[in-house]
């Protein structure tokens, strides 16, 4: 079964949103629930990389990909 | 900053009258908290893109649902709009704060006039733009990006009109275009505003848990009202909070 597109970064919206509130007291949560924030919205281009309609569109998306991972890394590490 | 229950209230009738307006969260949000709240603008702008990106994330995925986003053209834009707002959120602790706040009273304009421009323009149908229009719409970009960093706007309000326009895709199509990128758009400037330590970490789940719900509440309630009045009325609260914010920091 193909998921719908877009779903699974909504829900990992709603599960970093709800692991926030209801976890707020441990320490490591609010990094994890923000990464998982920051993370969603990238998914639809990591599946454009690998199953997008012609090489010009999965070129596109990898470009796009690696320069959000540069940009994570350079901020994150 | 204010409690919990506050925070989930005002994220919920943000997200409820962004949605219902159909203007980006952050436009509401970092004047409240700046103005009300009293934060800090700098910390506004960087909770707001965290915020912007959760919204942006769960309207993406009805418009994606629908096949609506032009995905290789939100990608393409996106390039010039992630440098746009990479480069404007490292320079952001340089700009005085008097200064964000005055673009962001123009923005607020900006805003005013926009709602009062979409029902105006002829919806359109969908084209594919070439020539200078598209190069046009590339160097465009990062300043749509360049907003998003350093206001915590988003960028849709500079990425509509660039693909109606200059690209000549149909509303609806460019609206949802337009809110793909301003996920991506706003976690990246969001991430430069997190290691730097501009966000209140305690506020963003209350505030963007009240956004979702009232998103999710707002077409219920958009049929209910007078809509042309709604949006005359917050077009004067887009004005007021335009001339408190060029006054502020």
């Amino acid at each position: 079964m193909t998921p719908r597109p877009g779903r699974l970064p909504a829900m990992m919206v709603g599960v970093a949103v709800a692991a926030w509130l209801l976890l707020a007291a441990a320490p490591a949560t609010a990094d994890a629930g923000l990464t998982l924030l920051l993370v969603a919205p990238w998914l639809p281009v990591a599946e454009r990389s690998i199953g997008g309609r012609g090489w010009r569109q999965r070129s596109l998306a990898a470009l796009l990909l690696a320069a959000a991972a540069a940009v994570a890394l350079a901020n994150l590490v | 900053m204010a409690s919990a229950p506050l925070l989930l209230a005002v994220g919920a009738v943000l997200g409820c009258a962004g949605a219902v307006l159909g203007v980006g969260g952050g436009v509401l949000l970092v004047p409240v908290l700046h103005l009300v709240f009293e934060v800090p603008l700098r910390i506004a702008v960087g909770t707001s893109l965290v915020v912007v990106t959760g919204t942006a994330v769960t309207a993406a995925a009805g418009y994606l649902r629908r096949g609506l986003p032009r995905r290789s053209l939100a990608m393409e834009l996106e390039i010039g709009a992630m440098a746009g707002a990479l480069a404007t959120a490292l320079v952001a602790p340089g700009v005085p704060p008097a200064v964000v706040a005055k673009l962001f009273a123009g923005a607020l304009v900006w805003v005013a006039a926009m709602m009062w421009w979409r029902h105006r323009i002829d919806p359109g149908s969908d084209g594919a733009a070439v020539g200078w229009r598209r190069v046009a719409a590339w160097s465009a970009s990062p300043l749509a990006g360049g907003a998003a960093g350093l206001l915590g706007v988003g960028g849709g309000l500079l990425q509509v009109p660039i693909l109606r326009l200059l690209l000549g895709v149909d509303m609806l199509r460019s609206v949802a275009t337009s809110t793909l990128t301003v996920g991506w758009t706003a976690s990246v400037a969001a991430l430069v505003y997190w290691r730097r330590g501009d966000l209140d970490l305690d506020a963003v789940p209350w505030l963007l848990a009240g956004t979702l719900i009232g998103g999710a509440g707002a077409p219920a309630i958009a049929e209910r009202l007078p809509r042309r009045a709604l949006e005359s009325a917050f077009g004067l609260l887009l004005l007021y909070a335009s001339i408190r914010m060029w006054g502020s920091s």
